[in-house]
């Protein structure tokens, strides 16, 4: 996310610039946060104009300027939670969009990699919702084990059990289609 | 539970700087553990910066949205569809009340009595 806390107090003093370039530099990665939460990109969409709705609304109360990063994603995180227990019972078709680095090391390596991060993106949104959401907010945005409970209504020691489950599943993907993750060789050569 | 294995679920719930490091080092299953759920760990991690490539109304939608907020009309700009077909029930749904409201007021009028 391209937002400093300067931008950040412009924006709560009502600069409009500063709104626009505060939406600007952080639009796309809520986005990208409600796409791997909802794995459909008319929902993601839709989850992330409700969340700058409310981040507009909240703003001026906002303390903690050089937090807005976690404040939004846990913004957005809330939005799709709610919109994903409404929708349980219905059959959403699931994205495969590819996640692209914006700022990669150079062509090369990204190329190399890029079949990894795609086979990653794949076994995530795979997960089943109970599994997939607590590895999205906790280990790929970073949200700690409390926050990540709050966010889903269950308490840390649910989150620690379902994220011991989610890890071990992805470890057991990615060793099927990447032998290098199975161990045992990379001990060995 | 073994030592072994209460360390080894330390190392998926909690990450590997979770564990003694003087066990990991001494024991080779618990060792290669670490090292899978490390390399988990820093995969998940990597992906924060890997991103989708949002719609192309999506950001014009949301800088009317602000433009907006500034006249505290934020709710107006939602342009979804979702958000559109809500509208457009809503609209109707206020039509309709209208539309009864003035079928009382004049229904009442005619049912009143003469008066001389």
């Amino acid at each position: 996310m391209d937002v400093t806390p300067e931008l950040v107090r412009a924006a709560q003093d009502g600069d409009p610039a500063a709104m626009e370039e505060l939406i600007a530099g952080s639009y796309r990665a809520v986005y990208t946060l409600a796409l791997r939460l909802m794995r459909n990109p008319d929902d993601a969409a839709e989850a992330t104009q409700e969340a700058y709705i409310r981040m507009v609304r909240s703003l001026k109360r906002f303390r903690e300027v050089g937090a807005f990063p976690t404040w939004m994603f846990k913004i957005v995180s809330n939005v799709c939670m709610t919109e994903m227990k409404k929708r349980s019972k219905r059959d959403v078709p699931i994205s495969t969009e590819a996640m692209v680095d914006p700022s990669p090391a150079d062509a090369e390596s990204d190329a190399v990699g890029r079949v990894f991060w795609e086979e990653l993106e794949g076994s995530v949104r795979r997960l089943p919702e109970v599994y997939r959401s607590v590895v999205v907010l906790r280990d790929i945005y970073g949200m700690s084990g409390e926050e990540t409970g709050d966010v889903l209504g269950i308490s840390p020691g649910a989150v620690k059990v379902r994220l011991h489950r989610a890890r071990k599943r992805l470890r057991d993907e990615l060793a099927g289609q990447f032998p290098e993750w199975a161990g045992d060789e990379r001990e060995t050569a | 539970m073994s030592y072994c294995e209460e360390i080894q679920r330390t190392l998926w719930t909690e990450g590997p700087d979770a564990v003694p490091a003087s066990h990991v080092d001494s024991c080779d299953i618990c060792r290669q553990e670490a090292r899978r759920a490390g390399d988990v760990l820093a995969a998940l991690s990597g992906m924060r910066a890997r991103m989708a490539t949002p719609p192309t109304g999506l950001e014009p939608a949301l800088l009317e949205l602000a433009s907006r907020a500034r006249r505290g009309r934020a709710r107006e700009v939602v342009t979804h569809p979702k958000f559109l077909k809500g509208a457009a029930v809503g609209a109707a749904a206020a039509a309709a009340a209208a539309t009864a409201a003035f079928g009382l007021i004049v229904a009442r009028r005619h049912a009143r009595p003469e008066v001389a």
